[in-house]
């Protein structure tokens, strides 16, 4: 039963894997395959609208979901539908829906200036000449692209050129937009501005986002939900706040004291840091209440200030992949 | 899709591929440097030949001087390295961006090098005048001739850059894209009679070559400077639409089974 | 000295054994560019099917060069294809990485890359020349001839790998335009594989000065024809004078580059 934008089931992809792939075997060793599951038995569904994080550590699967998603590479088992349609066997009228980035590729043509690039872009989409001029005007605006038009793509700065790119996959209108690895290699600025700039796209067309990302802050910046991966296997699915309360058991605490050398003593809370009046607490909240630890503290020590912290998302995600745990 | 639609694709891409042939001044100075020594030396070989040895076969010294000039100013049009652009896209997996458009990534990448060809054809036609009058000695071709060359080599630069497309995508079964090229332009060479006119060839090389599109890409063009006569013209052209329109169509069905390769393992 | 050479030679073998890890590689490209050198080949049996001779060059001259400049093409890019990505490393600004080093970066760049295809072209000549003399049963070679060339194969290999290094240290003024310092090896290429012997002038001016392919193909087939001493001299200085102009220029082209990140 088809509901979602993008509906997964049971998809499975395997690679064949050589195993002896050293110098040192020589001239004469006879080369050994393996099979290897990239993505095995996955299954969700993502509305119309929903910005989803998928994630997981190198060789987690990612990247081959997206280009089965996209219709560049077939499973081996299992159905997917993007819009309607079966991303690898209707590949070019999925494309019309569709937007695609990868962090280390460019839609541009790195010879010639930018505009080239999306008047092409236009015609391959068959775009109505001011429906473009119009969508043109409104990426231009919301990713500030104006400066950069005129200009090389080859010149541009990969930060510039991200910007760009993600305009280029946005001129005909995709409903579903798949970012893989969007802010990889971009400085903190850079970053910054183009979360900022996803997020007002987000919200001016309701795409629907599917992004894979090393960079927690991507997730936590862009997404409402978080699709977790391992071995090509899902660990979890679910909302990101969820995430973070249900699985965050521990919090930070950081007091500022007019003790000049604060201590702390406490079979369930780790100090991470100590200093001149200043700790750094780590409570596990599945052992001992946080506000048990806070009235303890404001009755042992005189505080200045105290902040209360969930744990980061990339320590919660490092935590659920130690522990390797199938939590649905 | 429709025609339209085609039309206004491709003719953009042609546009941006003239652009970009333009902008590579060094690499067209280069070109013409090239086909300049290439002329040279031949022209230095046939006018080596005793006149009486190829007499047979209707030739002249002057004539093979303008058929090398033809055939390499033809050759010489149409950008052979994109070959190498093709199998960094697959390697690096950027063909991925070209597979998701709904438009033939083939045709697209053909029409872009197409208009690069326009520019080197321009920029050359007259460098290919010049040297090959100042090296034969003699104007050989008539108007009318120099006329049917411009007629064929369009349908020549699009057959030799399908098989550029071609033989860049064969880096998804055999390991790299260079042995092929090396084995198809090695065949436009001796198959379509790059150097010496198809007189020259055993009868049946001659035949064999006819079976293959590599004379409807080489010789067809250079027979205008040859004092072919109008049924001969004609026959040759006939054989470069025909294989023109068939090259086309393998190419589309070749497009698929790209497509097929690159979903079935995922390019690089 | 020591320690150079030592780093040079696993530098090589480094080389080689990429070749271990991918045999499909070598093999494919090897016959391919057998192949293509057969192709080419064809096409000068086809002419003196119909033309004799030219000005006394017969088949048996043109098989001699087309082994001798396979053969010298072969060594060339199995052992130094790393001169071939100058321009690369330049425009890229991969060269930062051999000029940080303590050693002269020119000999790391030479070896720094091997072609497979290149294999196809060593055994080339030999086959070329079994096939043409012991099947086909034309005299190519005598006993006697094979000492010279393989001399000349040796000087003719030093002479067209500082050919190389010329043309592609010429990247250091170009920008590092890869396509086009590719133009000018193809020019070497196209003049070393082509009869030289009777050409007028101005070919000659440039394949004794600016593409020195007279002194690769030409002349070296020439010493095969009648020895003399006077022609066996100008190739040996001629090796040793593009040797060290190759040298000469590379290095001016790196101070270039230096200068210009300073």
């Amino acid at each position: 039963m088809i509901s979602g934008t993008v509906e997964v089931e049971k998809l499975t992809r395997r690679f064949k894997v050589r195993v002896n792939d050293d110098a040192k075997r020589g001239w004469f060793s006879k080369k050994i395959y393996k099979e290897l599951d990239a993505v095995a038995q996955l299954s969700f569904s993502i509305d119309q609208g929903e910005k989803v994080a998928f994630i997981g550590p190198n060789g987690a699967g990612k990247s081959t979901t997206l280009k089965m998603l996209s219709g560049l590479l077939m499973p081996c088992e299992g159905t997917a539908r993007v819009c309607g349609l079966v991303p690898w066997d209707q590949t070019r009228e999925l494309a019309r829906h569709i937007g695609l980035v990868f962090g280390q590729k460019s839609h541009l043509w790195m010879n010639l200036p930018v505009q080239d690039s999306f008047d092409l872009l236009a015609r391959i989409y068959d775009l109505d000449e001011q429906a473009y001029r119009r969508q043109l005007s409104r990426l231009i605006e919301l990713f500030s692209l104006s400066e950069f038009l005129g200009q090389y793509a080859k010149n541009l700065s990969l930060g510039q050129r991200m910007r760009c790119d993600i305009a280029a996959a946005l001129l005909h209108k995709p409903q579903v937009l798949f970012l893989d690895e969007p802010t990889i290699g971009l400085d903190v600025t850079a970053k910054s501005l183009l979360r900022d700039h996803l997020n007002k796209l987000a919200d001016q067309f309701d795409t629907t986002i599917l992004l894979t990302s090393h960079d927690t802050e991507d997730i936590e910046k862009i997404c409402q939900r978080v699709i977790l991966i391992d071995h090509g296997q899902k660990l979890i699915d679910t909302s990101l706040m969820e995430l973070q309360r249900r699985y965050a058991q521990s919090k930070i605490l950081r007091l500022a004291t007019e003790e000049k050398e604060p201590d702390y003593d406490h079979p369930h809370v780790v100090v991470e840091q100590q200093g001149d009046h200043m700790l750094v607490l780590k409570v596990d909240v599945t052992q001992v209440p946080i506000e048990v630890v806070v009235a303890d503290c404001l009755n042992r020590f005189k505080l200045h200030d105290i902040g209360i912290e969930g744990l980061p998302l990339d320590e919660i995600i490092k935590m659920l992949y130690e522990q390797r745990v199938c939590y649905l | 899709m429709n025609t339209r639609h085609n039309l206004s694709v491709l003719m953009t891409a042609m546009i941006m591929g003239l652009r970009d042939g333009w902008s590579e001044k060094l690499v067209l100075l280069g070109t013409l440097m090239v086909y300049g020594v290439i002329i040279m030396l031949y022209a230095g070989v046939m006018r080596m030949i005793p006149p009486a040895d190829i007499a047979p076969l209707g030739l002249t010294q002057s004539q093979m001087i303008w058929y090398i000039a033809t055939t390499e100013f033809i050759l010489f049009a149409a950008p052979s390295w994109g070959f190498k652009d093709i199998q960094n896209e697959i390697n690096t997996e950027q063909v991925h961006l070209d597979i998701i458009r709904p438009f033939s990534p083939a045709l697209l990448r053909i029409a872009f090098w197409y208009g690069e060809a326009i520019v080197r054809f321009c920029v050359l036609f007259p460098f290919y005048i010049l040297t090959a009058t100042y090296f034969a000695e003699a104007f050989e071709p008539s108007l009318l001739d120099l006329l049917g060359i411009i007629a064929c080599a369009p349908l020549s630069l699009f057959m030799a850059l399908v098989m550029y497309y071609a033989v860049g995508t064969s880096c998804l079964w055999v390991v790299q894209s260079e042995p092929a090229y090396w084995v198809v332009h090695k065949g436009i060479f001796l198959l379509g009679a790059m150097i010496w006119p198809i007189v020259f060839y055993p009868d049946w090389l001659g035949a064999i070559s006819w079976f293959t599109p590599f004379p409807a890409i080489l010789a067809v063009c250079g027979k205008w400077v040859l004092g072919s006569s109008a049924l001969e013209l004609g026959a040759a052209f006939a054989h470069q639409v025909v294989w023109a329109v068939l090259i086309l169509y393998a190419l589309m069905k070749f497009e698929r089974i790209v497509l097929r390769r690159i979903q079935g393992e995922g390019a690089a | 000295m020591m320690s150079t050479l030592k780093t040079l030679a696993a530098l090589f073998v480094a080389n080689v054994r990429t070749y271990a890890i991918d045999k499909k590689r070598l093999y494919v490209m090897s016959l391919a560019m057998c192949l293509q050198n057969t192709m080419f080949f064809v096409l000068w049996v086809i002419f003196f099917n119909h033309v004799g001779s030219i000005r006394g060059w017969d088949l048996v001259d043109v098989t001699r060069m087309f082994g001798m400049v396979a053969s010298v093409c072969g060594l060339s890019l199995f052992f130094f294809d790393g001169l071939r990505t100058i321009p690369y490393k330049v425009s890229s600004g991969a060269i930062d990485f051999y000029i940080t080093k303590p050693r002269h970066p020119l000999p790391a760049i030479m070896l720094s890359s091997s072609s497979p295809a290149s294999l196809g072209d060593v055994f080339y000549a030999p086959t070329l020349y079994l096939l043409i003399q012991g099947v086909l049963g034309i005299p190519v070679f005598t006993f006697s001839m094979v000492p010279l060339f393989l001399l000349l194969t040796v000087l003719s290999t030093i002479l067209f790998m500082s050919t190389m290094c010329l043309l592609f240290s010429l990247s250091f003024w170009l920008k590092g335009n890869p396509r086009f310092s590719g133009q000018l090896f193809e020019m070497l290429i196209i003049f070393s594989c082509n009869v030289l012997h009777g050409q007028p002038w101005g070919v000659k001016a440039v394949v004794f000065t600016l593409i020195p392919a007279g002194f690769i193909s030409y002349l070296p087939i020439e010493l095969l024809r009648h020895f003399d001493w006077v022609t066996f001299s100008e190739i040996v200085l001629a090796t040793i004078f593009y040797a060290w102009l190759a040298i000469f220029i590379f290095n001016k082209g790196l101070r270039r580059y230096v200068r210009a990140k300073a």
